[in-house]
């Protein structure tokens, strides 16, 4: 990544932070604004329903007291607490007057307990209502939720008990409404409110016991986490009930105890408020929210690349104008003009190539120098064995002429013949110079290096086991997935020959070649290795000077050729070397070759002639 | 043949009131104590109860000897019981005693211990007397000493109500004869022979739906002598007219349902001479006047009448057969106790060509008109029933 | 003379919706042919003649001048049909019926709203009977408890309010002579314990379907009388009424127990078992040998034995022995209620006031 990148995510990265951070608080303080709204709304509407059911209740009670002060009732009263009085004229009676009062519940109860007429469950005559006996005083009791037994199963009804009294005995008119559907759908309720009932009278949720005022709900079991928190500790709480994936669907519900006279949980009525509208403005701030940090981010974005371009600009230019540098471009600048640490660093590049640029080029001077120096040393050191012996040759024939003229003519042959012959060497260290100063231009195809090393080591097969000569095993490792690089074909071959010759010079008294290829990264690497006397470090540095030789005979531009085959591929050369073990030539090729020369472990770096 | 039992109690009743009430007092004087029921006793008392003047009827003893056996066979080894007694039938507390006291008396022949109180080793009985219409059924609940409670053994033994017998004594005998007075094809509702004084003819009164028809003999021949008495009469009396005539009161009663009400019709003068002959409605609301209907014990829903003559120790009385108006009939003659309860059959029963449709006691007391529809002819026959009593 | 009657239908080939139904249509066809006349090949014409007839709707009855037995006093009879008890009794206190057919349960309402109120002797047995045979029903343990549970004497004096009485065996005591030997009290401790039992041996818990007729209301009431005092000792159950149209006495599928009314045909206790058994084959089956020939010739004895072996097999439980409660305006005359297997005796009623 680059520091431009880094930096960019790093203001974007900073910015998102402090927008979440933002948008963050303030969802949850708009939503704990809407749960404070929607509480107060709930609040009202349970203390609207305390009303109601406070109100009917009254009702009932009065309903209940009509009842007892009907003729009919004190009649049946009177008869009842006479010694012959039968109940049994008055089994059916309890129906018609639930009919007429509007009660979903009557029971007539005598004095012991004994049902007389029951209005909800006519057969239920002549069983026993014990718990109507029981406390003194009825009219302070007033209306209360109880459960009551019915043919179809126990139902809860708001109850009020009213007592007949006639001498010492008295009758219990037991009327009241049943909390049902139709009494959920009495409630007046705001839109968006619903009420649901949840009776209280099994053991464990029962989803049959759930009533809605409307349609049965879709899935009552949603409600039991609810209902039993309230079966075991009875007192209001909330619970949100998301319906499905959207959470519009949501709702509130309140759940309030229905208690009875000994204060057991009966019923739960939940009041239920849909979150929707709060969901939905929730949505909208959020959408808007995120619209906003989007739009925010995307200006931060824009922001922080721009800020970042402006910051790594100067750091760029260095960077490309190191790059340049370690290119070889040397000549490199970077156009900087601030003041700050960044403007300073440039400055101090530039000042560093320049320097660099000078040293090199006296370096190059005097490596130039050193390398005229050289060469006449060599061109003198060559010239001078041709030349002596001419100059020795010419002397003879002078003196032959001069002191023994019966012998110039053979002596005149003789020297003629070394003269030849040493004009001859003359000219071959003059072909070799001029070959050197002639090395052509690589011409690059598509080379596999395996195919030139095998065409090498065939070549030199006759050589490697040639008669009175120690022979020389040949042994390839060559990496057979070795890729295809781009390179002269002849140039490298040469080379290669160049290096097996050299070889074949170190063993003398035979031994082992082993060249061996592998590849990494796309660079291809030869290794050609022998088993010869090795190379003093001091030869090993000098090993690819031109006419640089230990051997006895040779111009000393083999390895000179290959180190400047190896430089034209863009490749690298190496030697290691251990006194009497063998040395080891490393060529690193590259799949493409680069124009940037290799520095070797030679010694100088011999440049490429354009 | 089954008539409505209102019909023969009125008739019986109005009968009565002319002319059986006072033989009905005399009988009440002379069935004095010799005859006096034994006090009732419905609950167990080990053997106390008073003996009876007279033995029980053959079946019943036969049926006590019979539970009484059933009874020691069920008990097994246990030879110890008590003995508890209910009365839940219509028999009067008299029969009631007299049966327990038999049946102790028969336990006792069985070789069963009776005692007063239980133990570990007793039994327990209960015998209930019950009845359905016809029969009497006697009941023994059986508990053993191993299992003292629960639904217990039940052993029972019935009776034919109409097979009661009653030994009155001497072994009377009720001879009974018949003789046809009247038959014509059209329905008559009574039919008297009537004696002219000082004439030597014969004269027959027929009482009709619809009137009175006067016939006298003439060359062996009945012929029709004057006018007939037309009623007027409702329809509906074509249906349930219901008529007698006093010959010797020279009184025709006709009335239509149950008995004598505001509707009935009364016809004096003299039936020898049918133009005196007057008829009139009757305002006789006679509801309650009569007493209780009295009824053969076991035959209320068939025709009966009581005679007033005694035969032995009881009246004489003529019952029908089971029959209905498409089965011949018979008149059987019966002698009721005049302690009330059983009357027992006596003598061989009078066969009629169909069903007696009525039987109207006559004057003299031991006779009854038999109104007989005869199946073969359809001709309606009056006959007149004497019963003979005889040792 | 107006009568206000339940029928329906007087097609006597189609079966009868209720027992009722079947009552009444037996009636009005002992009104219509004389069948005591048992030589004639036709039964003769009875005492009426069909003067009109509208199904559903109306039936006119004439008197029949030529009946051998006499004519009818009545000149007319009318019924006017399916007409509901309340509707029918209201009719009596309008004066617009003379004689009506009362339900049981009605019959003290209808003293109390001045009806005249006529009932015969008990000869209708109402009862639990029970599915039985190889198409399942409640087992043995159920039955008991159950038949342990009931409580006749409520039924009987509340919900037949005193019209009738509690039924221990299948004949009333006038008629066998035996009826008191069958405990008619509620053994509420045993069913309790057998409801017990049940409960331990039975997860889920029993639960009984006992059907009524849907048109009775008394049956209706009991039905529910019965599984309150089955709930009371821990046996679950449920009154449902059948369907309409079901025959008097069969049992359709899914029902456990139904209520059924059985009418007496006749007062001689052999013949009425014999009916009996030929009505109820499935619980005829239950005593096994206990009921041989019966009929005629059955004896007292032989009678209670076949009786309690049905009694004791709990295949039927009997609950209460009905009279035929029948409301009649004050000017009929001469009314006597029928008994078991008697017919109406409207050929010898008259009407006080009618025109002669």
């Amino acid at each position: 990544m680059t520091f431009r990148a880094k930096l960019f995510w790093v203001f974007t990265l900073a910015l998102l932070l402090s927008v979440g951070l933002v948008a963050a608080g303030v969802t949850v303080l708009t939503r704990r604004a809407f749960d404070d709204l929607n509480r107060e709304h709930s609040d009202a509407l349970v203390a609207q329903f305390q009303r109601e059911f406070d109100r009917r209740g009254e009702e009932v009670v009065n309903r209940v007291r009509a009842i007892a002060g009907e003729e009919a009732t004190i009649h049946m009263a009177v008869d009842l607490s006479l010694p012959k009085g039968d109940a049994s004229v008055y089994v059916y009676d309890a129906r018609g007057v639930a009919q007429s009062h509007e009660l979903d519940f009557l029971d007539f109860v005598n004095s012991d307990g004994t049902i007389i007429s029951s209005g909800e469950w006519p057969a239920h005559f002549n069983s026993k209502m014990d718990w109507v006996t029981q406390p003194a005083d009825w009219a302070a009791v007033g209306s209360f939720l109880t459960r009551m037994e019915t043919a179809d199963g126990p139902a809860l009804g708001l109850m009020a008990v009213t007592r007949v009294p006639v001498a010492d005995k008295a009758i219990y008119i037991v009327g009241g409404e049943r909390l049902d559907k139709g009494f959920l759908s009495s409630l007046v309720l705001p839109p968006g409110m619903r009420a649901l009932l949840y009776l209280n009278l099994d053991q464990g949720f029962q989803a049959t016991d759930l009533i809605s005022s409307g349609e049965a709900e879709a899935e009552p079991e949603r409600f039991a986490p609810l209902i039993g928190e309230e079966r075991a500790a009875p007192s209001p709480q909330t619970m949100r009930i998301q319906w499905n994936y959207d959470t519009a669907s949501t709702e509130m519900f309140h759940a309030l105890p229905l208690v009875g006279r000994q204060k057991e949980l009966l019923g739960v009525l939940l009041v239920g408020n849909s979150l929707r509208n709060v969901v939905l403005v929730e949505r909208r701030i959020r959408y808007l929210a995120l619209i906003v940090a989007g739009v925010g981010l995307l200006l931060g974005a824009i922001l922080s690349w721009w800020a970042a371009a402006r910051v790594t600009r100067p750091v760029t230019k260095l960077v490309t104008a190191a790059q340049e540098v370690a290119e070889g471009n040397w000549s490199a600048h970077v156009d900087v003009r601030g003041r700050d640490e960044v403007g300073r660093l440039a400055r101090s590049f530039n000042q560093m190539t320049q320097q660099l640029i000078d040293q090199r080029e006296r370096l190059i001077q005097a490596e130039r120098v050193a390398a005229w120096r050289e060469v006449a040393r060599r061109l003198a050191h060559e010239l001078k064995n041709p030349l002596f012996p001419l100059q020795t040759t010419v002397e003879n024939m002078q003196r032959a002429k001069e002191k023994n003229p019966e012998l110039f003519d053979e002596v005149f042959r003789e020297s003629t013949r070394i003269l030849l012959a040493e004009i001859e060497n003359l000219k071959t260290i003059a072909g070799r110079f001029s070959d050197f100063s002639k090395m052509p231009q690589p011409e690059f195809a598509t080379v596999n290096v395996n195919d030139i090393v095998r065409d090498v080591v065939k070549l030199f097969e006759a050589q490697f086991g040639a008669v009175g000569r120690p022979p020389i095993t040949p042994e390839l490792h060559l990496e057979e997935e070795l890729p295809a690089i781009q390179a002269d074909a002849a140039m490298l071959r040469r080379a290669v020959e160049n290096l097996v010759l050299n070889a074949m010079d170190a063993m003398p008294a035979g031994g082992v070649l082993m060249l061996r290829t592998t590849h990494k990264d796309g660079t291809v690497m030869l290794e050609v290795s022998d088993t010869g006397a090795g190379l003093t470090p001091e030869e090993s540095e000098r090993i690819f000077t031109p006419y640089y030789t230990t051997k006895q005979h040779g111009t000393g531009l083999g390895l000179a050729i290959v180190q400047s085959v190896v430089s034209d591929h863009g490749g690298r050369i190496s030697v290691e070397s251990e006194s009497g073990v063998g040395t080891s030539f490393h060529i690193e090729l590259p799949s493409h070759p680069r124009k940037r020369p290799q520095k070797t472990s030679g010694s100088l770096q011999q440049e490429k002639e354009a | 043949m089954r008539v409505p039992r209102q019909f023969s109690s009125w008739l019986f009743w109005l009968t009565c009131f002319i002319t059986c009430l006072a033989p009905l007092r005399t009988l009440a004087q002379t069935t004095g104590p010799e005859v006096a029921a034994p006090s009732a006793a419905t609950t167990a008392a080990a053997g106390s109860a008073a003996p009876l003047a007279a033995p029980l009827p053959k079946e019943w003893s036969d049926a006590i000897g019979s539970l009484a056996k059933k009874i020691k066979a069920a008990l097994g080894d246990s030879q110890a019981l008590t003995l508890e007694f209910q009365n839940i039938s219509s028999l009067s507390d008299t029969d009631a005693a007299a049966i327990e006291s038999a049946f102790r008396t028969a336990l006792l022949g069985e070789h069963l211990e009776l005692r007063a109180a239980a133990d570990e080793t007793t039994a327990k009985v209960r015998v209930t007397l019950s009845e359905t219409a016809q029969e009497d059924v006697w009941i023994a609940q059986l508990w053993s000493a191993a299992v003292p409670s629960g639904a217990g053994a039940v052993e029972i033994v019935s009776v034919d109500k109409r097979e009661e017998r009653f030994q009155s004594g001497a072994g009377q005998h009720i001879a009974l004869d018949k003789r046809l007075v009247w038959e014509q094809a059209d329905r008559l509702l009574d039919a008297a022979a009537v004696e002219a004084p000082g004439s030597s003819a014969s004269y027959r009164v027929v009482l009709e739906p619809k009137g009175l028809a006067f016939y006298a003999a003439e060359n062996s021949q009945w012929t029709v002598v004057g006018e007939r008495v037309a009623f007027t009469t409702p329809a509906k009396w074509l249906r349930s007219a219901r008529g007698v005539i006093d010959a010797e009161g020279r009184v025709a009663w006709v009335w239509e349902g149950d008995g004598p009400t505001e509707a009935s019709i009364r016809c004096a003068g003299d039936f020898a001479n049918a133009s005196s002959v007057q008829c009139a409605a009757w305002n006789q609301t006679a509801s309650g006047q009569f007493g209780k209907p009295w009824g053969m014990r076991g035959r209320e829903d068939r025709a009966s009448v009581m005679l007033e003559q005694q035969c032995g120790t009881g009246l004489m009385a003529l019952s029908t057969g089971d029959g209905d108006w498409t089965q011949t009939d018979e008149v059987q003659g019966y002698i009721v106790s005049a302690t009330g309860g059983a009357a027992v059959a006596s003598g061989d029963p009078m066969a009629m060509n169909g069903p007696v449709m009525e039987l109207i006691p006559q004057g003299q007391g031991n006779a009854a008109r038999a109104i007989v529809r005869d199946l073969a002819t359809g001709n309606y026959e009056a006959y007149v029933v004497t019963a003979t009593c005889s040792e | 003379m107006e009568i206000g009657a339940v029928i329906q239908s007087l097609d006597m080939s189609a079966a009868a919706t209720t027992a009722g139904e079947a009552a009444a249509r037996a009636q009005i066809d002992a009104l219509i042919y004389d069948r005591t006349n048992a030589q004639a090949a036709q039964p003769a014409a009875g005492p009426f003649r069909i003067s009109a007839w509208e199904p559903g709707k109306r039936l006119a009855l004439a008197a029949n001048d030529d009946f051998p037995q006499g004519r009818p006093f009545v000149d007319a009879i009318e019924f006017t049909m399916g007409r509901t008890a309340k509707d029918r009794m209201l009719d009596m206190e309008l004066g617009k019926t003379d004689f009506i057919e009362i339900p049981q349960d009605q019959t003290r309402r209808a003293s109390d709203a001045g009806i005249r109120v006529s009932e015969s002797k008990p000869d209708e047995l109402l009862a639990i009977l029970f599915a039985w045979g190889d198409g399942g029903g409640p087992s043995a343990a159920v039955r008991e408890a159950l038949a342990e549970a009931v409580d006749r004497a409520t039924i009987v004096n509340f919900i037949l309010q005193k019209t009738g009485e509690p039924a221990g065996g299948l004949l009333p005591q006038w008629m066998s002579g035996t009826a008191f030997l069958f405990s008619i009290a509620a053994d509420a401790a045993g069913a309790k314990a057998h409801g017990e039992e049940l409960r331990a041996q039975n997860q889920p818990p029993v639960r009984v379907a006992l059907g009524y007729d849907s048109g009775d209301s008394v049956e209706e009431t009991v039905a529910e009388r019965i599984v309150v005092d089955a709930q009371a000792v821990g046996i679950s159950g449920t009154a449902r009424a059948l369907q309409q149209g079901t025959a008097p006495g069969s049992m359709p599928a899914g029902f456990d127990a139904r209520i059924v009314r059985w009418r007496i045909p006749s007062a001689q206790p052999g013949a009425a078992m014999e009916n009996f058994l030929a009505a109820f084959p499935e619980v005829a089956a239950s005593a096994g040998d206990a009921c041989g020939a019966m009929g005629q010739v059955a004896s007292a004895d032989g009678i209670y034995k076949c009786e309690r072996a049905i009694v004791d097999a709990r295949g039927i439980v009997p609950l209460a022995f009905l009279p035929e409660v029948y409301g009649l305006s004050a000017r009929v005359r001469d009314w006597v209620a029928p008994g078991p297997g008697g017919s109406w005796p409207l050929a010898d009623v008259w009407l006080e006031g009618s025109a002669e």
